[in-house]
Order: structure tokens, then sequence, then C-alpha cells
């Protein structure tokens, strides 16, 4: 237990700014980081190379089983008009972030908060690079349509 | 290059990956197209706000947590509750198996003795008191009975 309190220690934040950026909400992220340590340890580190790649995975799979059980319109939380007094453009980017397909979403976190390059993200999603590249695009143009009143201001 | 080049290469562009003679071309278009410029100065700032979102600190009670819901894991209530109705069906159907066993005894000690009477009957042509077996015993019924 005392290796694995030490894995926390050092890779806990890192993994806990994956989670937040994914779903933007404290609790739910405290809770995602619990689960991803519990199942971390349950089911060990035997023949794990990459303890940050790991961990995220396991994150990963638990956000999107949450929001499975949840209703899908709810969490993606599809941006409306915006009203004029939503001045904030932080907050306005996190909702446009959480409208964004949970595919789009999550390559654009690992690259714009968790620093990953497109080799990396490519290998902790197992996806081919082609593939990162074109979600990030995707995300970043479909931000800006959202965004543009706002980054006017 | 013209304007949807330009956006299906921006975030190349932005990371660094597009190629020399791409990038020429690319701030090429930026120096001449106001909407495209206008595009990528919009994405840069965008990625420098995101940067600047606070990520709140995770709980410091999180690994207590996760050590408790393991220690509790070595006796998990849905483990306890699953041995419980497994050994409690095996118990059932150990008290059932010697009831029916029970029951497979009488009736062959029943036949056995039918078969015996059947034989004396025919070799002595003497009619045989009737018997009943129960609870592994055998009971006189008098003259008539059945088995």
């Amino acid at each position: 237990m005392e290796e694995w309190e030490k894995i926390y220690n050092e890779e806990s934040e890192y993994i806990y700014r994956f989670i937040y950026g994914m779903v933007y909400n404290q609790d739910d992220a405290n809770e995602v980081l619990q689960e991803t340590f519990y199942r971390a340890i349950k089911h060990g580190k035997k023949g794990v190379k990459n303890m940050r790649a790991y961990l995220i995975r396991i994150a990963r799979n638990i956000i999107y089983d949450m929001w499975r059980k949840r209703k899908q319109e709810e969490e993606r939380m599809r941006e409306r008009e915006e009203s004029a007094s939503d001045v904030d453009l932080r907050m306005d980017i996190e909702k446009a972030i959480k409208g964004l397909i949970p595919e789009y979403r999550e390559v654009f976190v690992l690259k714009e908060i968790n620093g990953l390059n497109y080799d990396e993200i490519a290998a902790l999603l197992k996806i081919p690079i082609g593939t990162v590249k074109s979600r990030l695009n995707r995300a970043r143009i479909e931000l800006r349509e959202k965004l543009r009143r706002k980054l006017e201001m | 290059m013209k304007c949807n080049d330009f956006k299906r290469n921006i975030s190349l562009f932005i990371d660094g990956y597009l190629k020399e003679d791409l990038k020429k071309e690319f701030e090429e278009h930026i120096s001449s197209c106001k909407e495209c410029s206008e595009f990528l100065k919009d994405i840069l700032k965008i990625s420098e706000e995101v940067k600047k979102i606070e990520i709140p600190e995770p709980s410091p009670f999180i690994f207590e947590r996760v050590k408790n819901r393991l220690k509790e894991r070595v006796f998990p209530k849905a483990f306890v509750l699953k041995v419980a109705f497994a050994t409690s069906l095996s118990l059932l159907a150990v008290i059932f198996s010697f009831h029916f066993v029970n029951k497979g005894r009488e009736e062959y000690a029943r036949r056995y003795i039918k078969e015996l009477y059947i034989i004396k009957e025919k070799s002595t042509g003497y009619q045989m008191p009737v018997y009943n077996v129960e609870n592994n015993y055998i009971v006189s019924t008098g003259r008539s009975g059945t088995f």
C-alpha cells in the first residue's frame, strides 16, 4: 500500500486535471479519482509499463460509464443562446468544452490541459495519430464557432 | 492555400507539426486573408484561456477512502450474502436428499416384500398375511392391505 500511496501522491493531481477537464464538476471529479485508484489498486500494477497512461485510461472508462448511466443530453449540455449577462470568458469556455462530444473533448483536454503531444494522445487512446489531429482540429473549430461573439468582446 | 485548407491545417500549425513547405503557404495566407487571420487569433486565444482555467485541488481524503473501501472488500456484504445463500441451498439440498432417500428405501422395501410374497404364495399356495413398510419397519396391517 505504501507504494500505491507514493503513486497517488505523484500522479493524482495530473489525473485529476484530466478528469476535471472532462466533467467540470468537483464532486464528480473527486468521485472519479477515488474510483480510479480503487480499481487500479484492485487490479494491481502487474504488466503496467506507463502508470500515468494506465490511470488515465481507467479514469476515462469511469467517466464514460458515468455518462452512460446519466442521460447523454444532460451531460453534453449543448450550448443554447448565451445570455448577455454571461461575460466571463473562462466560464463560457468551460461550458463550450462541456458541449463538445466526448471524442473531441478528451483529445482537447489531453492536449490543452494535460499538455500531451499527438503521439502520446494516440498511444493513450489507442487511436491513429491522424484521428488525433482531426478530432483536435474539429474541437478547436467548434469551440471557436461557439465562442466567436464572446471572443469579439 | 484556400481558406478550407487553412482551417484543416490550423492545429498542425499551432502545435508545430506542419511541414515546412505548407508552413510557408500557411503564413502567406494569414497575411492575405483577414478572416483566417482572425480565426487563428481566436483559436490561440481559446488555447491561452484554457490554460488559465483554475482546476481545483482534489479532496485530501480520497486516498483514505480508497484504503477503507479496499479493507471492506475482504468481507464485502455481497460476498457474504452469496456465501450464506449458497450454504442455505446446500443444506436444503442435503435435507431433501435424506427425505427422498428414505422414501426410496421404503418403496424398495415394499416392492421387495411384495416380490417375496408372490414367490411364497406361488410355491406354497398359502396366502400370506399382508404387511406394510413404515419408517423402514415392516408392520402387519392384518389380512388385507396394500403395498
